[in-house]
């Protein structure tokens, strides 16, 4: 039987978001955070994500 | 998607311990021949049920269904002869799984051990790869592996019991197939994150907007707009839980009110009787006054008909002598006695006697001509009692058999009553009534969330658009802020990734509709005997299954009770396939709903998908033998349950 199966968020997103690779790739590190910890509270998401922003803002500028 | 890249996962073993009617227990379902096919076979109450419980529960630490028989009681095994549960002997539960490893030729064995002594449960599992034990994990964490292999989203698509297998066709399943693909698709995470970026989003803007008052009010106000939406999403999962909750619990009284001696319905049934009999009392009461009074009259017509017969004769008789004088007039003697004078002229003084002789004739006209007025209403008297009794005994019969007729009436419902009492006898009556009027509370609080669903997504919908029209203000207000530059490029990263995850979620959201559709229609044509006779099988936008005719309309509600079946098992291997987790059928009770050759069909369908997935059936003696014929051959193991000294013992043969 020919198996069609969803392809993976990964692929996808990489998919949807190749124009924009830094907004992509913030999107796809916010993603593997969430999903390695969902367990996580608000406080704690946040100040993740804030740290990965900056990081993602810093290296896009720094390779400009 | 993570999951089973390496191929299906299957059961290579089950043990039970001290689990519910087992004591010791073990079930070997070795990957051999053509089929991976695995039949487990008892009569009920042998522990089939108990058996999918057992997996579900050392997986999911859930029983998958609980059989009343064993609601509320501790699911520690209990002995008989001591008539209590063991409750310091350890419960354990040791599934034993097996795939294809991914990243070699070799074969993943993961074991997972659920063990419960003194109401403390633990779990854990190992992973074995080429006969080395390469991980162990215990509780969060081994349950987070059991995720990776056969989800608990899909937990309802892997453990069934076949008689209910067609729900998953019906309006109530779309409400457990939107979560369970949700899950599986990553559209869980993915909203999330969207969830939370879109805080972020809002910290960023008010920052930016700190000197802009027009700005932060309208970041302020689409925050609150944030909030109110998170709050209206997280209330519409309440409310499809709530509902979800209520129709479980309907169904778990349908299902109480069910082995209630099979019949819900036997107080009201008992009530309505006892009205038909009162009534039908009442009514052998009038007719058998009826036909007694009819019956007296008749009887008193009877009796007097000889004497008023002899009566009349008398009086032919007489007539037929000339011996009744003709009425003779009285007021003429009378007036010779008037006058003292007879007919011929003479005084009736100067005749001694005449007088006298006069005044006797005088009483004896009085007295015949008395007799001849009464003869003729005689006469009519015996003609109508003559007529009566023509017509009297028919009335009388009539009425006799109305009467019988009625009785009978009676006493059927008074058997009938008392069959009710008997079986009323047998139950409990306030159960089955506290449980009817629960599940009428269950169905009415499952219609009130179904209409609290449906407002709390119109508000959704209005507090999505108002959001939109927010989210464009702000950025014509933002354009115009002259900011940091680098509180920008955050802005409008996150903004980006906003969009891009928005993008997604949509996409993935039909995406996953559409390939379950397809290839639920294509696992259903495959299946269907009669292809031609259905044109589409599809998920619709509501995640509701639909299976149209080929002349179009709905087909599911006219289908036969083997081509649901089919057509339930068809979505359950397309929404396998399509997420990528393929775990093994394990069906309770599989022709629960078929007879004969729809029986016949569905063993085929069975047999055939045992070939690439492993399918293992917990059937009664009597499914065994209507299809042992077709399902045997195949079979790669068959065990017999058979219960012993208080136990469940495990006889297996190759």
């Amino acid at each position: 039987m020919d198996r069609q199966r969803v392809p993976d968020i990964w692929t996808q997103v990489a998919t949807v978001g190749a124009r924009d690779t830094v907004a992509r790739d913030f999107l796809l590190s916010v993603m593997l955070a969430e999903a390695s910890d969902p367990d996580q509270d608000l406080g704690r998401y946040k100040s993740t994500y804030e740290k990965l922003l900056e990081g993602t803002v810093t290296q896009s500028g720094s390779d400009k | 998607m993570s999951g089973v890249d390496g191929g299906p996962v299957r059961f290579d073993s089950i043990e039970l311990r001290n689990y519910r009617v087992y004591r010791q227990a073990a079930f070997r379902f070795p990957d051999s021949g053509t089929h991976d096919l695995h039949i487990v076979v008892g009569h009920g109450g042998c522990g089939k049920t108990n058996l999918m419980n057992a997996m579900s529960w050392c997986l999911y630490n859930q029983e998958r269904y609980t059989p009343s028989q064993s609601e509320g009681l501790p699911i520690v095994h209990q002995s008989e002869d001591k008539g209590s549960a063991n409750v310091s002997s350890p419960v354990m539960v040791k599934l034993t799984a097996s795939r294809q490893d991914p990243n070699s030729t070799t074969r993943l064995t993961d074991t997972f051990i659920r063990t419960q002594t003194d109401g403390a449960s633990s779990f854990r599992h190992q992973q074995i790869r080429d006969r080395e034990l390469v991980l162990t994990e215990e509780a969060d964490k081994a349950s987070r592996h059991v995720n990776t292999l056969i989800p608990r989203e899909m937990e309802s698509y892997y453990f069934f019991d076949g008689e209910k297998i067609q729900d998953f066709l019906f309006n109530q399943a779309a409400s457990n197939v939107e979560p369970a693909l949700s899950y599986l698709s990553r559209i869980r995470l993915l909203q999330t994150t969207v969830d939370h970026l879109t805080r972020l989003q809002t910290d960023l803007q008010r920052q930016i907007g700190k000197n802009n008052p027009d700005m932060l009010k309208l970041v302020d106000q689409k925050d609150c707009d944030s909030e109110e939406l998170r709050t209206l999403k997280s209330d519409l999962e309440r409310q499809e839980k709530e509902r979800e909750a209520a129709r479980e619990e309907r169904d778990r009284y349908d299902k109480l009110l069910h082995t209630q001696g099979g019949v819900t319905d036997l107080p009201d049934r008992q009530t309505k009787l006892e009205f038909q009999r009162d009534d039908l009392n009442a009514r052998v009461k009038t007719a058998e006054a009826s036909y007694r009074f009819a019956l007296y009259r008749m009887a008193g017509h009877v009796f007097a008909e000889p004497a008023m017969i002899r009566f009349d004769a008398l009086v032919s008789d007489k007539e037929g002598k000339n011996e009744l004088p003709p009425p003779v007039e009285p007021s003429l003697l009378q007036r010779l006695l008037d006058n003292g004078t007879c007919i011929c002229g003479r005084s009736l003084n100067d005749e001694p006697g005449a007088r006298e002789n006069l005044e006797t004739m005088m009483q004896r006209v009085k007295d015949i001509s008395h007799l001849g007025a009464v003869v003729e209403p005689i006469r009519q008297h015996v003609s109508f009692v003559e007529q009566q009794l023509q017509r009297e005994p028919d009335d009388v019969r009539t009425l006799r058999q109305t009467w019988a007729d009625l009785r009978r009436d009676r006493n059927k419902v008074v058997d009938e009553l008392a069959d009710v009492d008997r079986e009323l006898q047998q139950i409990d009556v306030e159960q089955v009534r506290l449980a009817q009027k629960n599940r009428q509370e269950q169905q009415d609080f499952y219609d009130k969330y179904g209409t609290d669903i449906a407002k709390t997504k119109l508000e959704i919908q209005d507090v999505e658009k108002r959001l939109a029209e927010e989210e464009k203000q702000i950025d014509a207000a933002q354009a115009k802020q002259l900011t940091a530059a680098s509180q920008k490029a955050k802005l409008t990263v996150v903004n980006s990734a906003i969009a891009i995850a928005k993008d997604v979620l949509s996409e993935r959201n039909s995406m996953v509709r559409t390939y379950v559709s397809e290839r639920f229609d294509e696992v259903f044509h495959q299946m269907m005997w009669q292809k031609d006779l259905y044109s589409h099988a599809y998920l619709d936008d509501s995640y509701r299954v639909h299976v149209l005719h080929a002349g179009g309309g709905e087909a599911l509600a006219t289908m036969s009770e083997s081509e649901k079946e089919a057509a339930a098992l068809a979505f359950i291997l397309a929404l396998h396939e399509v997420s990528g987790y393929q775990g093994p059928l394990v069906v309770d009770f599989p022709f629960g709903r078929t007879t004969g050759k729809m029986t016949e069909q569905i063993a085929e369908i069975i047999k055939s998908l045992s070939m690439d997935r492993q399918v293992i059936l917990l059937m009664t003696d009597t499914e065994f033998e209507a299809t042992r014929s077709i399902l045997q051959p195949c079979t790669a193991s068959v065990c017999a349950l058979e219960r012993q000294d208080g136990e469940t013992i495990v006889e297996a043969s190759a």
